[in-house]
């Protein structure tokens, strides 16, 4: 079944039931993140929530790992890309 | 006070509760996974449930799994199992105090046993241009096909040996996305000369041998491999665009998915916080916990051995808890697992790249520190992780140095001619993941 969340406000479908990192890395733009230290680009590495380079803001928390989170209906996603 | 605290619904975590609870007990299993299954089985319910088609790609040795969870779940749904997904445990004591958190609230107290059963991860394969998005594990990309994902489009490299990538290699193709080419870092494979153990096992290590012929005849019919090469790294500015090694001349190979293994190392974090004994194993190049009376190790965090084996040293850590004999079957079952092992730890042993670590390959990516600063540092604070950890922070961000510890031992061993096991880990603390206030306030 095809649900929608929102990506940096962005309307995007997704697979109900899959994790919120495969969503993030079908997208045109397959980033997560701008690294805190150096700003480098960063996208999901370990899928198996050790190496926490795919750190998004979820529903207004910040830095939940996209890999450990299945998409849900209306689940609002702030990559940090600024 | 819970009596029985099993972390982690692997085939080891699942398999120690399905015993526990056979033996009368209810235990509480905690993982942080939103699905049973762990990495070997994970997302097989809903693969089966939805995703039929999915179920082609994986095979049987994915399928097998359904046994174990199917009987799992049953288990949760009778109530005779108590199950947390989506649930972190962030703090082990060597005497069971223990703090969680997850959907169900955040939550500290003692138990009386634990089982971790906490598995394995990918060991970190520091190259040049590995940060790059678009890099990502073997274990990863398969992880992701298995979660319904796709790899993002462009061609497919894969850099490594052993059963996994071949087997990703295969599953790749029947997916639709053929791989491109093989790039097998030199020492990589040894699988020739481990034929020389075959004779000196039991039957298993024949079949194990036939096995990956097979899986590798098929996986490489049509990709093709390059062999023993050197200074590898990949290319790149905004993502990866290809990978560039030298395997007699230099070679350059465009990509925009690099896909990296050097085998699979327990997960340690946990052992290390709490305080359990370690020793360095040799033959796969880390550390091996041990269990003390409280906390009982299964699967692959004690050590890699596979999800059989995970099955069969769950059942007997339950049943050791619950004061019951192990079958001699199943350590009969167990000492064939280990002696299968030792034929493909000979065959594929890890490279361990960050030994010879080029000064601008990055070791710590959550810092971002790279290898010419770790090798600086050793001149004023010497060997001692602890102290090059203090004065670098490699380490100290989130992942809490899962990602760089094994490199800076093997890095710094190599520097100062010692070895990793002499280097070792810096310590680990609770809490072993970052913790929010939130979550602290709202302990009960």
């Amino acid at each position: 079944m095809t649900i929608s969340i929102y990506i940096d406000d962005q309307i995007c479908p997704a697979e109900e039931g899959e994790l919120l990192a495969s969503v993030l890395l079908r997208q045109p733009n397959p980033l997560f993140r701008k690294h805190p230290v150096d700003g480098s680009p960063r996208a999901a590495f370990c899928l198996m929530g050790v190496c926490f380079e795919c750190l998004v803001e979820v529903n207004g928390v910040a830095n939940q790992q996209a890999c450990l989170i299945k998409a849900e209906e209306g689940m609002q996603v702030k990559r940090f890309l600024s | 006070m819970i009596e029985l605290l099993i972390v982690g619904a692997g085939p080891a975590g699942m398999s120690a509760a399905l015993e526990a609870s056979s033996l009368g007990k209810t235990p509480v299993v905690i993982d942080n996974r939103p699905e049973p299954g762990g990495n070997i089985y994970s997302f097989l319910g809903s693969n089966r449930q939805h995703r039929s088609q999915r179920m082609k790609i994986f095979g049987p040795d994915y399928a097998k799994g359904a046994k174990l969870l199917d009987a799992f779940v049953e288990a949760v749904s009778a109530e005779k199992v108590i199950y947390h997904p989506n649930t972190r445990l962030w703090r082990l004591d060597q005497d069971g105090a223990f703090a969680y958190d997850g959907p169900m609230g955040s939550r500290a107290g003692q138990a009386k046993s634990v089982v971790l059963a906490t598995g394995a991860q990918e060991r970190p394969m520091p190259l040049p241009g590995w940060t790059l998005p678009g890099v990502m594990g073997v274990g990863a990309a398969q992880i992701l096909l298995k979660s319904g994902g796709e790899l993002p489009s462009g061609d497919i490299v894969v850099v490594g040996s052993g059963p996994l990538p071949l087997l990703l290699t295969v599953q790749l193709a029947k997916a639709g996305r053929p791989v491109k080419a093989v790039v097998e870092p030199d020492g990589a494979s040894a699988l020739l000369s481990a034929t020389s153990l075959a004779h000196h096992a039991v039957a298993a290590p024949k079949t194990a041998m036939k096995g990956i012929m097979l899986l590798a005849k098929r996986a490489l019919r049509r990709t093709p491999v390059w062999r023993k090469a050197t200074a590898i790294s990949v290319d790149g500015d905004e993502r990866a665009t290809g990978i560039k090694f030298r395997s007699g001349k230099e070679f350059r190979i465009d990509a925009e998915n690099v896909l990296l293994h050097d085998g699979i190392v327990p997960n340690l974090n946990p052992v290390r916080a709490a305080n359990l004994t370690t020793d360095y194993s040799e033959q796969q190049k880390t550390w091996h916990a041990q269990s003390n009376d409280v906390i009982r190790l299964a699967g692959d965090g004690a050590g890699i051995l596979g999800a059989d084996a995970a099955v069969l040293s769950g059942r007997l850590a339950a049943r050791e808890i619950c004061g019951t004999t192990a079958s001699s079957a199943d350590l009969s079952a167990m000492a064939k697992q280990r002696s299968f092992r030792k034929f493909i730890d000979r065959a594929y042993p890890p490279v361990c790249p960050a030994t010879n670590a080029a000064p601008d390959t990055v070791l710590c990516r959550c810092e971002m520190i790279r290898a010419h600063q770790v090798e600086q540092s050793i001149a004023t604070h010497g060997t001692d992780p602890n102290a090059i950890k203090r004065a670098l922070r490699v380490g100290m961000g989130p992942c809490q140095g899962r990602m760089c510890g094994h490199s800076l031992a093997d890095f710094v061993g190599s520097k100062t001619q010692t070895t990793s096991e002499a280097v070792g880990l810096p310590r680990a603390r609770n809490p072993i993941l970052p913790v929010s206030f939130q979550i602290l306030a709202e302990l009960d």
